[in-house]
């Protein structure tokens, strides 16, 4: 379970923003999304604390969360250029 | 005949990559080779087959020299010289023959990508992996503080900004205390033990992502990499805010150089040129004045092809580590926007606007976030300021202390070995130059950390600190110096013997450096382990005071040689958990035991129930080096204490011992301390930043993002964003310093 926790806690985010950017070479997409997965984290978990929301599971669900919206903003950017 | 036939004969690819660099695809060069180069090239050693085995048996002969014997070590048997005191010669001959296999494959007339990769992190792995595998639990006291301040946040879900001034910058006890958490690992020990190795492995992916910037040959790129990883002995990269800083810091200059550099046609030629048809100009002066004004090269490829989305996507990834970096650590965002100023002044980067950006986060975080830190003592914090020699000597000379030879054998050890990095790299940048290269980003990565030692108050470790945020720069310059040609070059049929050895000759001189760089790490990187060590013992001291005095808070005397009136706190790992309980009196030894068992029960009586003096071996250990108490002094004194028959023992092993007073006074136990969260204390002009702010910070993003999107050099676009930002960033600066006046 807890492995499945980590690889969406860090998978998750890095896949989404590395759809970002896609013009990126694979080896650099990894290096620039695994940061990217990370001050995500310390993001979320710095306004968990400061807000007092302090929760690992609700992190966890807001990590997901924001993973899904950077995929959606993926997909809507793609779409809209596939219109144009 | 098979074995030795080159790439030619065994119908395989010429070895194509020679003449490149080990960068990407854009910028390479290709050098036309001299007929008959190719069967040159075939016969040098690391090219044929048989090269290539003969550095894998070195490679792990060495890993076995190194490793096998260190199941015989004995770590108590270790002197003030630290670990090296401690292991077997052949470890240090396996250290050595790592280095020599290293360059060796340097030596080869291709690279050999994936030996290298491969000898690069089995040396991470040995140098950096070394104490944690040696030792049963976690080393470095502040280690455990960290521990302590985690468990904290995890157990209290806030922060207390009194308690400690590490609470001011939370981001990153919070991230390990979320991560591990949502994880479920409760027990950080693991975490605590292996993070030097991990961290030092996760720092090798954005360095390549810098290297791979720079025109320079394969050689120099990973002997660069190779220096970073054995000079970093700084011992900064333990689960820390300071190294998750400097992962964003390196992450951050990684995402600059590689797609926010101007394209080729605005780095263009530096230098003075002058036409074919213009007078020759001779003679020394004109010599001199060519070498430092003559037209030079740039020192980095052309910018990596990113589209707009790509480049604005990583922008605001930029921003985001920017905020994190600020909000974890108090030193790196400083680095981080000198670095991006120096960048932007050397025109080496784009994100003109960036360094602005960053000052407003920076100054409004500590502004708003870290009042409890400054607010009541702003002169002490900001004292340090502009006192560059003083800074300069508390850290440098300050450091060496006047206690064991042997202690400051390993301090002196520490600054030669910094002097040494630092000079090699001044002299490979003027070898660089001397190539006509012009290595602008790599010496804005050099000099800017030095930004630091004026600006900084930062206590005595302010050398160490810019030691280690010049690393980056410094490993390339290093490099540079024995392998200074943009593309390796190739090997010639003419004279073959002279011209391989003359090849060989920068790996020798490489060779010898590396033998002297990695007997350095294994000296100094653990030179204060015989106090640095923590012992099983030691936590379970901690443990049975905790379990003694289930509530309520904890005095914990200890004993000290030195001056603390400052500040100043045992050894050990204190407040690994429960960190809001204890606190630490603390008594001056008189250096007869006698004497110290009246003093320290008079402590623990002044501090009735809650008293517990503690003593552990490391910090034993910390009084005879640094202090210079006579050794055994420590033995001596526990057994003072267990003979007094006011004093019981609460806890004792080998490693640590807790006394008590047998009787104490009766004291009421005091109401718990509330604890301080962070908060953004008013004056009359703060709400008008906290209107500002946001809007300021949304301008200047889209000021970023705007220009990112205008043609090159085109300024018209951006200037409705700069007429909104400056009022804006106007009042920000007037309502920070009002709050600093106010609230001082």
């Amino acid at each position: 379970m807890s492995v499945l926790i980590l690889l969406l806690l860090t998978g998750a985010p890095a896949l989404a923003f590395a759809t970002l950017v896609p013009g990126l070479d694979p080896a650099a997409r990894v290096v620039v999304s695994a940061a990217a997965s990370t001050v995500m984290a310390g993001l979320v978990a710095e306004v968990m604390l400061l807000t007092g929301l302090w929760s690992p599971a609700g992190g966890v669900a807001a990590m997901a969360g924001v993973s899904a919206v950077l995929a959606g903003v993926s997909l809507a950017i793609r779409r809209h250029r596939r219109t144009r | 005949m098979t074995t030795v036939s080159g790439p030619d004969k065994t119908g395989q690819p010429a070895p194509r990559t020679a003449d490149h660099t080990a960068g990407p695809p854009t910028g390479r060069r290709t050098i036309p080779r001299r007929h008959g180069a190719r069967r040159a090239l075939a016969r040098s050693v690391g090219d044929q087959p048989v090269g290539a085995l003969c550095v894998v048996v070195l490679l792990i002969t060495g890993l076995a020299l190194f490793w096998i014997p260190l199941r015989g070590v004995r770590l108590d048997a270790m002197t003030g010289y630290g670990l090296i005191s401690v292991l077997p010669v052949t470890t240090l001959v396996g250290a050595g023959v790592l280095a020599i296999a290293f360059v060796a494959t340097l030596g080869a007339a291709r690279p050999r990508r994936t030996l290298l990769a491969v000898q690069l992190l089995s040396t991470v792995v040995s140098l950096h992996g070394l104490a944690p595998v040696l030792e049963p639990v976690a080393r470095f006291p502040t280690t455990w503080q960290h521990a302590g301040l985690i468990e904290y946040i995890t157990r209290t879900h806030g922060v207390d900004t009194l308690l400690d001034a590490r609470f001011n910058w939370p981001a990153f006890f919070a991230l390990a205390g979320f991560v591990t958490k949502a994880v479920g690992q409760d027990h950080l020990d693991p975490v605590l033990r292996w993070a030097p190795l991990v961290t030092n492995l996760a720092y090798l992916g954005p360095l390549w992502l810098i290297l791979r910037t720079l025109r320079a040959n394969w050689r120099a790129k990973y002997f660069a990499a190779w220096v970073f990883a054995v000079a970093n002995w700084v011992g900064q990269d333990y689960l820390s805010p300071q190294a998750f800083g400097y992962l964003l810091y390196l992450c951050w200059i990684a995402i600059l150089v590689n797609w926010f550099r101007p394209d080729a046609g605005t780095a263009r030629k530096e230098g003075r040129r002058r036409t074919p048809r213009a007078r020759p100009r001779t003679g020394p002066f004109w010599r001199c004045y060519d070498w430092a004004f003559g037209p030079t090269e740039p020192g980095e490829l052309p910018p990596r092809p990113a589209s707009v989305q790509d480049r604005s996507v990583l922008f605001l990834l930029l921003v985001a580590i920017f905020m994190v970096a600020t909000a974890a650590h108090q030193l790196t965002p400083f680095l981080m926007i000198a670095v991006t100023t120096g960048l932007v002044l050397a025109r080496r980067c784009t994100l003109r606007g960036l360094p602005v950006l960053g000052c407003v986060i920076f100054a409004s975080w500590v502004s708003l976030m870290t009042r409890a830190y400054w607010a009541g003592h702003l002169d002490e914090v900001f004292g340090g300021m502009g006192r560059l020699g003083a800074n300069l000597s508390t850290s440098v000379a300050g450091r060496i202390t006047q206690g064991s030879p042997q202690l400051a054998g390993v301090q002196t050890g520490r600054v030669a070995l910094a002097v040494l990095v630092a000079i090699l790299a001044l002299l490979g940048l003027l070898r660089r130059h001397t190539a006509r290269m012009n290595d602008r980003v790599v010496v804005v990565l050099f000099l800017a950390p030095f930004a630091s030692f004026g600006l900084q108050s930062y206590g005595g470790e302010i050398a160490l600190r810019t030691y280690f945020f010049m690393l980056p720069g410094a490993c390339v310059l290093l490099a540079y110096l024995f392998f200074p040609d943009p593309v390796s070059v190739p090997a010639v049929r003419t004279r073959p013997r002279r011209r391989r050895l003359r090849r060989w000759r920068p790996a020798i001189a490489a060779g010898a450096f590396a033998l002297v760089l990695i007997s350095g790490f294994l000296l100094v990187r653990f030179g204060n382990e015989k106090f640095e060590r923590i012992r099983p013992g030691d936590l379970k001291a901690f443990d049975a005071m905790l379990q003694r005095r289930p509530k309520g808070p904890i005095d914990v005397v200890w004993l000290t040689a030195e001056d603390t009136t400052g500040s100043g706190f045992p050894v050990m790992p204190w407040s690994y958990r429960s960190y809001e309980r204890f606190s630490y009196p603390v008594v001056s030894t008189s250096r007869v035991p006698g004497t110290d068992v009246l003093t320290v029960a008079a402590k623990l009586h002044d501090h009735g129930a809650d008293g517990f003096f503690v003593t552990t071996r490391g910090h034993e250990a910390y009084l005879e080096l640094s202090g210079g108490l006579p050794a055994g002094y420590g033995t001596r004194l526990r057994e003072a204490l267990s003979r007094s028959a006011a004093i019981a023992v609460v806890y004792a092993d080998r490693d640590a011992a807790v006394f008590t007073l047998r009787s104490p006074p009766s004291s009421p136990d005091p109401p718990p301390p509330t604890a301080t969260p962070v908060t953004v204390g008013m004056t009359p002009w703060t709400p008008a930043c906290l209107v500002y702010l946001p809007v300021l910070l949304g301008v200047l993003i889209a000021r970023e993002l705007r220009r990112l999107r205008a043609p090159r050099g085109e300024r018209r676009p951006l200037r409705p964003y700069t007429v909104l930002a400056v009022p804006l960033l106007v009042g920000l600066i007037a309502v920070v310093v009002e709050r600093f006046l106010t609230l001082r």
